[in-house]
């Protein structure tokens, strides 16, 4: 210890020197990146061989790209007389540009969608960019992206100057309070529906307005301090959910009056076993059969014993009816489901009075609904059709089957997205409730779901969708497609979502539990927002798949731009025998959108980590 | 054990009263007849060796476990299965994790003014002011804008000692606030809960601290296989303890 | 005391209807039983509606079509039909088709897919770049567009079959050419060397790849040997390329001498050749491959009209008793290390045990493969419209199975990518440290861990694979999806029939692998612990 021979003191510092030449610029590159080995360099010569090949082989075509002619034989005569042996022939998406973006969309009205898809860049950027001054920037682009569009299809002069202004005002707003923006995003899904497929303004507006009483009611129900009118919206709320159990019950004695009587006739399993030569048709007919009376079973076991139980009470409310009326008892009190009906009612009646009373959640968004609903419904139509005799704000309506290419694309791909996020988050939270039903409901669902092809969905949308609708209910063919495909990724999304559930740590629920916050104000503050961004990857790699798979709505019969528009080209006497020009432009555009969300969602990665962390 | 028990005066109001409470994991028996009475004001140390039920039992008090037989009074409301009174009691009792906890999302400001905005449902105002006025005084307003992984465990865990005082409890619950932390970070959490203390806090505190019981508690819970086997002033149980488990835990504990 | 009567009032205050909501005991049980109920209405609603819509159509549910004659044809089968097969047999070809198609595409994408996934990770930049970019363009253009372009590309591309024919002009141009080269002197190895078109791809290809190769030689020889040496040794690869090039790759890198008297000559090859040791053809109606034939076949019977043949369950079962043999070599070799420390080297036996008794079985059926050919004649004409022989692969099969393979190989290169990353540099030093050589790290330290994380998402991308195979109606490919959910619907009219049993069997194809998944799943677990 004493011995400090050893001791040595660096008085001075060494200064820092420049590395080897060998270990600098370049030449420390190439030999880093692309020869440091045997192996390294034969693989660089091979990357080499493929880069020279394609560029190569691809150059010439390119270099003789033909811009200007009317067909494919016109093409190639340019190409030949500029010596080359084979060129581009991009005149084929010059001339049907239009219809790869828009489908049959009257080409008058190009400046609808043209404005929606600026609009919905302006109603993107407080989701994208949240409140940053970027918002801004990016509803400035928008405008003059939109503006230079509408001039690109020769829009008329009207359609500019309204687009001026609403940009111009979209961005005023965006520049003073960026959070203002929000309020584009909830008009788009309006507005954007109406441009589109066009009608009279006041159909948004009556939207408009059903949301803002919804709003309203919720709101008053859930904020005001009154006790009384507190009260008051209980007894009305539970007076409504008892009308509709009691229509819902009601609705189940149609269905049960001979249920086993209407399969019959049905002959659910008729074509099982009348085969019965055959070993493979006895036992999948067994099964179905078996399948099918199994389900049916269970839907009978519940009305029958409601029906019992009904006929009990019944027996008794006859009797009381009987007290109260006399001789003759009113209707009601006649059918066998009467008990049921009353005593459904009345169950339904004092649950959601409870509820309601205890300002619950759910009961505040019920009632919303309901008022808004119920607003659409009765008091919408009588309102439209009177403020259009007087101000008719009418647009020329468009027919679905006149949308598509990247148009259809979008609208398919942008609401099946939106409509699928909360979708998912509740079937992840289904999954991973603690309730037995919910998991099993959830868990069939999701796994059917991901059990099928797509195309098999879109199938169901196109052809049967019709046999599990009531007689005669028809609507739009887009908007079955639309919620197919939402279906359809909100499922994979529960799987995403649920990872990211799972990686949140307990004490995170904990300390919710602990501050008080109830079950949905700690999902909604809390875990969602940590569970979500954990998943962004998931989650934006299953929107680029949604994406990707609108193409699949041309084997419904729908115009998408891969398949419903290329093929309609092809099939043009002109452009037969074209097929790397469209095939190349659409997926160029399909690229560009897809690997622009893959960025985007490493952008958002990386922000939202180095904010805390 | 019952014979080394011994029945401490208890004065004032009541605010928690355990009585004959048992608790089950499965088949497992983790808490066995739990007494307990806390009166408002008193500051308890809860210790005993790992595994011994100890944070299963503060727990238990606000119903982050639920306690299978015997009754839990907190506050005057008994925890029943009733969800109304379990939030009535969550409001009024808050808690310290072992590892914080923090909602590493939101920053220090919105962590502290989430539960009163939502659940006591004051103006976003007012709760950013209570929450800098807590923050102050666990001497780090000028983090307010950060977000927790920006912070040092101590600053961390003084934190969420001001989240939870936001809430403005009448009790507060510490499970083992100080044993993630390094030795030098254990002293600025520890100083906060003194202060705390002072200002006539009840406190329940699973803690390994001893200088921290000697100096702050009226009473120190010795626990050991799911049942308390003492508790005593400090200064007893320090110096006279009462059971053979107590005076080997000690050993242990104090011996190095 | 204040608590008493609040208590009293709450725990024995009996039952009151809000405990059905409010208390934690029974509120899951009320949600449970009206959601059930909601649910189960919703059902029977929907039922209700089938029925009511049924009826009103006239319509039924019946099953029975799928034994009535189908009426169409398949031109891809595996197991005999005709346009007198029942519905139902369609079904079973277009389920074989389609499990056809899943099978060979999981293979090829899984190749493809690791090998990519691994050089993406190299640390040769030029080739990490390129992997890049081929994995960010097959995700994210939408499969669709793979199989159309591959389709068409291939269908309208490719020569005629005639295009491969011998014709009479060409042997008269062959003669006339012999003439002129005998003239010429012979066309020895030197006419090649001067014929090389310096200025052709094909040239430049060429050269690129001799200076790697040498360069790479070098390198090698280098880190071992003195320069002088290294250059010598670096050597004998680029003139064994060279040698090889001017006789193997000659007419590519110096086509027929270019003089006038040439030029004046008709072709003197078909227009199209077949590749691959001349032995597939790709035309614009299919691939014409090679079909493997058997001498001394063992026969074959019929169970329920589906034909078994001995010679194939042969072939499996000396498979799978190779592998089981091999395995318990594995087993014993194992054995042996853990008592005595010592490994017995197996890699021979391996090698032996798994190919031999398959080759001997092969030689002793006979088989040999039947190439596709033209007919000739004795002056060596070809007869005939189309190829002889052999097995013809529909394109839309081809352009199917390519373009899901490409595709998928993207995602699951990225799977492997993510999955070498995720484990840390860490566990190889830590290996590393402990004198485990290279190979043995990958093999006991890294593959272990990676394959956990791999698999699982590899398994999804199987099923996703499985699944886009329904896409093949784009092409026309006759799988599950285009013979019942296709021509059979559209002919007995039976949607919701055909719909419901399609439905169920991808279902069940799905069920399957992803129960195959969990047990891996749960048998990685059980090793964790
Ligand atoms: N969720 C659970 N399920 C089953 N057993 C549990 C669970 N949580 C805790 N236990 C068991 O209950 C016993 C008491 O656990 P507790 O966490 O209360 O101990 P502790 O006294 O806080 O110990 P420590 O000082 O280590 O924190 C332990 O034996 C533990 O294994
Ligand atoms: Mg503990």
């Amino acid at each position: 210890m004493t011995d400090t021979s050893h001791l040595w003191v660096r008085e001075e510092m060494l200064r820092p020197e420049p590395p080897p030449l060998r270990e600098a610029g370049l030449v420390k590159w190439v030999r880093e990146n692309l020869v440091s080995s045997p192996v390294n360099t034969l693989l660089t010569v091979a990357g080499l061989l493929v880069a020279v090949w394609g560029i190569w082989t691809a150059f010439p075509w390119w270099w003789h790209s033909v811009w200007n002619a009317s067909s494919l034989g016109e093409c190639r005569e340019i190409v030949a007389a500029a010596g080359g042996e084979s060129g581009a022939c991009w005149a084929v998406i010059k001339a049907r540009w239009h219809q790869f973006l828009f489908g049959f969309y009257p080409p008058e009205h190009y400046w609808r969608p043209i404005l929606t898809g600026g609009l919905l860049f302006a109603a993107l950027a407080p989701v994208l960019f949240w409140n940053d001054r970027k918002s801004a920037h990016m509803v400035g682009f928008a405008g003059i992206a939109t503006l230079a569009a509408l001039y690109a299809v020769s829009a008329n002069s009207l359609a500019f100057a309204a687009t001026a202004v609403i940009f111009a005002v979209i961005w005023v707003a965006a520049s003073l309070r960026p959070a203002s923006l929000i309020w584009v995003t909830g008009l788009f899904p309006f507005i954007s529906i109406w441009l589109i497929w066009g009608g009279s303004f006041w159909n948004p507006v009556n939207q408009l307005l059903a949301i803002a009483l919804g709003a309203l009611v919720a709101r008053v129900y859930y904020n005001n301090t009154s006790k009384w009118l507190n009260d008051a919206f209980a007894l009305v709320i539970a007076l409504a959910a008892a009308y509709v159990a009691s229509v819902v019950i009601g609705y189940s004695d149609a269905i049960s009056t001979d249920f086993f009587g209407k399969l019959r006739e049905a002959s659910f399993w008729q074509g099982f076993g009348q085969q019965s030569d055959n070993v493979f048709s006895m036992v999948f007919g067994a099964l179905a059969s078996v399948l099918v009376m199994a389900l049916t079973a269970a839907i009978w076991l519940l009305l029958a014993i409601t029906y019992v139980f009904s006929a009990v009470l019944n027996y008794n409310l006859a009797d009381l009816a009987g007290l109260i009326w006399g001789e003759t008892p009113p209707e009601w009190a006649g059918s066998a489901w009467a008990g049921m009906i009353s005593l459904g009612a009345l169950l339904a009646f004092a649950l959601v009075f409870v509820a309601a009373r205890n300002r619950s959640v759910v009961i505040g968004i019920l009632a919303g609904l309901l008022a808004g609903g119920g607003w659409l419904l009765y008091q919408a139509p009588k309102m439209v059709t009177y403020m259009a005799t007087d101000l008719p704000l009418t647009i020329a309506p468009v027919s679905s089957n006149m949308i598509g290419g990247f148009l259809l694309a979008l609208i398919i791909g942008v609401t099946a997205i939106a409509a699928s996020l909360p979708l998912g988050i509740m079937l992840a939270l289904g999954r991973r409730s603690d309730m037995w039903l919910m998991k099993v409901l959830s868990v069939g669902f999701i796994e059917f779901i991901r059990g099928v092809p797509l195309i098999t969905l879109l199938f169901t949308a196109s052809l049967l969708l019709q046999y599990f609708l009531p007689p005669q209910t028809n609507f739009d063919l887009i908007l079955r497609v639309i919620i197919l495909a939402a279906l359809f990724s909100a499922a994979y999304l529960a799987e995403v979502i649920r990872g990211g559930l799972a990686a949140l740590p307990r004490g995170q629920y904990e300390a919710g539990d602990s501050l008080g916050l109830t079950y949905w104000q700690a999902q909604r503050l809390i875990i969602m927002p940590q569970a979500l961004k954990i998943s962004i990857p998931g989650i934006v790699s299953t929107f680029i798949g949604l994406f990707k798979d609108t193409t699949l709505v041309s084997f419904v019969g729908l115009l998408d731009p891969l398949r419903g528009v290329t093929t309609t080209v092809r099939a043009d006497i002109n452009w037969k025998g074209i097929y790397w020009e469209p095939y190349i432009f659409v997926g160029a555009i399909f690229f560009i959108i897809c690997f622009g969300m893959s960025r985007y969602s490493m952008y958002l990665e990386r922000k939202l980590k180095t904010d805390h962390r | 054990m019952t014979t080394a028990q011994k029945q401490l005066q208890i004065p004032g109001e009541i605010a928690i009263e355990i009585r004959k409470m048992n608790k089950w994991y499965g088949q497992f028996h983790v808490l066995r007849d739990i007494d307990l009475t806390v009166a408002r004001g008193e500051r308890i140390v809860i210790c005993g060796p790992s595994g011994s039920g100890k944070s299963t039992m503060i727990r238990c008090i606000n119903r982050l476990e639920e306690h299978q037989s015997g009754d839990i009074i907190v506050d005057g409301t008994e925890l029943t299965n009733d969800l109304k009174n379990i939030d009535k009691v969550r409001s009024e009792v808050g808690m310290v994790f072992q590892h914080f906890n923090l909602f590493p999302h939101l920053t220090i400001l919105e962590n502290c003014t989430l539960a009163p905005i939502w659940v006591r449902k004051i103006p976003k105002k007012q709760a950013e002011e209570t929450a800098m006025h807590f923050l102050t005084k666990v001497k780090i307003p000028d983090q307010a804008l950060k977000y927790p992984g920006q912070l040092s465990g101590g600053q961390q865990q003084r934190v969420a000692i001001a989240r939870s005082l936001c809430m403005r409890p009448r009790i507060m619950l510490f499970d083992e606030p100080t044993s993630a932390l390094d030795p030098e970070m254990i002293k600025e959490v520890l100083d906060t809960m003194i202060e705390l203390a002072e200002e006539g806090m009840t406190m329940l505190c699973v803690t390994h601290e001893m200088g921290f019981a000697q100096a702050v508690a009226n009473r120190v819970v010795f626990m050991d296989q799911g049942q308390i086997v003492e508790q005593n002033a400090p200064k007893e149980f320090f110096s006279n303890p009462q059971s053979e488990r107590t005076k080997l835990f000690l050993s242990q504990i104090l011996g190095h | 005391m204040a608590f008493a009567t609040s208590r009293a009032e709450a725990s024995k205050g009996g039952f009151r209807l809000s405990m059905l909501i409010y208390d934690t005991r029974f509120r899951a049980i009320t949600l449970q039983v009206v959601a059930l109920i909601l649910f189960l209405l919703f059902i029977g609603w929907l039922t209700d509606n089938v029925i009511r819509n049924l009826d009103a159509k006239g319509k039924d549910i019946n099953f029975g079509f799928l034994w009535v004659r189908a009426g169409y044809d398949i031109e891809q089968t595996l197991i005999p039909y005709t346009n007198d097969s029942s519905h139902g047999r369609a079904v079973i070809i277009g389920l074989l088709n389609t499990l056809v198609v899943a099978f060979f595409g999981c293979i090829l994408a899984t190749v493809i897919g690791v090998i990519v996934g691994v050089l993406r990770l190299s640390n040769n930049w030029l080739i990490s770049r390129l992997m890049t970019i081929y994995v960010e363009i097959f995700r994210n253009v939408p499969l669709l567009l793979w199989i159309l372009l591959t389709f068409v590309v291939i269908s309208e591309t490719m020569p005629a079959p005639a295009a491969f024919k011998i014709t009479p002009a060409i042997l008269e141009s062959r003669a006339a050419l012999e003439g002129i080269e005998a003239q010429a002197g012979g066309n020895g190895f030197w006419s090649r060397i001067t014929g090389l078109q310096t200025l052709s791809l094909p040239f430049f290809l060429w050269l690129l790849a001799l200076i790697g190769i040498s360069a790479s030689a070098w390198q090698y020889a280098r880190s071992r040997l003195d320069a002088g040496k290294a250059a010598l040794i670096a050597a004998i690869p680029a003139v064994l390329w060279i040698v090889a090039a001017l006789t193997v790759f000659s007419p590519s890198l110096s086509p027929v001498l270019a003089d006038s008297e040439a030029s004046a000559i008709g072709p003197t090859e078909p227009a199209a050749s077949k590749f691959f040791f001349d032995s597939i053809a790709l035309t614009n109606r299919g691939t014409n491959v090679p079909a493997p034939l058997l001498d001394r076949p063992l026969g074959g019977t019929e169970i329920v009209s589906v034909p078994v043949n001995y010679s194939v369950l042969a072939v499996i079962a000396v498979i799978i008793v190779s592998v089981l043999a091999n395995r318990s070599v594995i087993r014993r070799a194992n054995k042996l290390q853990e008592t005595t420390g010592t490994r017995p080297t197996t890699w021979w036996i391996s090698l032996l045990i798994l190919f031999l008794p398959l080759i001997l079985l092969l030689v002793a059926l006979g088989l040999h493969w039947e190439v596709p050919a033209f007919p000739v004649n004795d002056e060596g004409v070809s007869q005939g419209f189309n190829f002889r022989g052999g097995i013809q692969v529909m394109h839309s099969f081809t352009a199917l199975l390519i373009a899901l393979s490409l595709y998928t190989s993207a995602f699951i290169a990225e799977i492997v990518r993510a999955g070498i990353q995720a484990i840390s540099r860490g566990q190889s030093e830590a290996a590393a440290a402990l004198g485990l050589r290279p190979g043995r790290t990958m093999k006991l330290v890294i593959l272990p861990q990676a394959l956990r994380v791999i698999i699982p998402p590899l398994i999804s991308q199987y099923l996703n694979l499985t699944k886009n195979t329904s896409l093949g109606i784009a092409v026309s490919y006759l799988d599950l999806r285009g013979t019942l959910g296709g021509i059979t619907l559209n002919q007995t009219g039976r949607e919701l029939e055909c719909m419901l049993l399609m439905m169920l069997i991808y279902l069940t194809i799905s069920l399957i692998i992803s129960s195959g998944m969990n047990a891996f799943n749960s048998a990685v677990k059980l090793k964790e612990r």
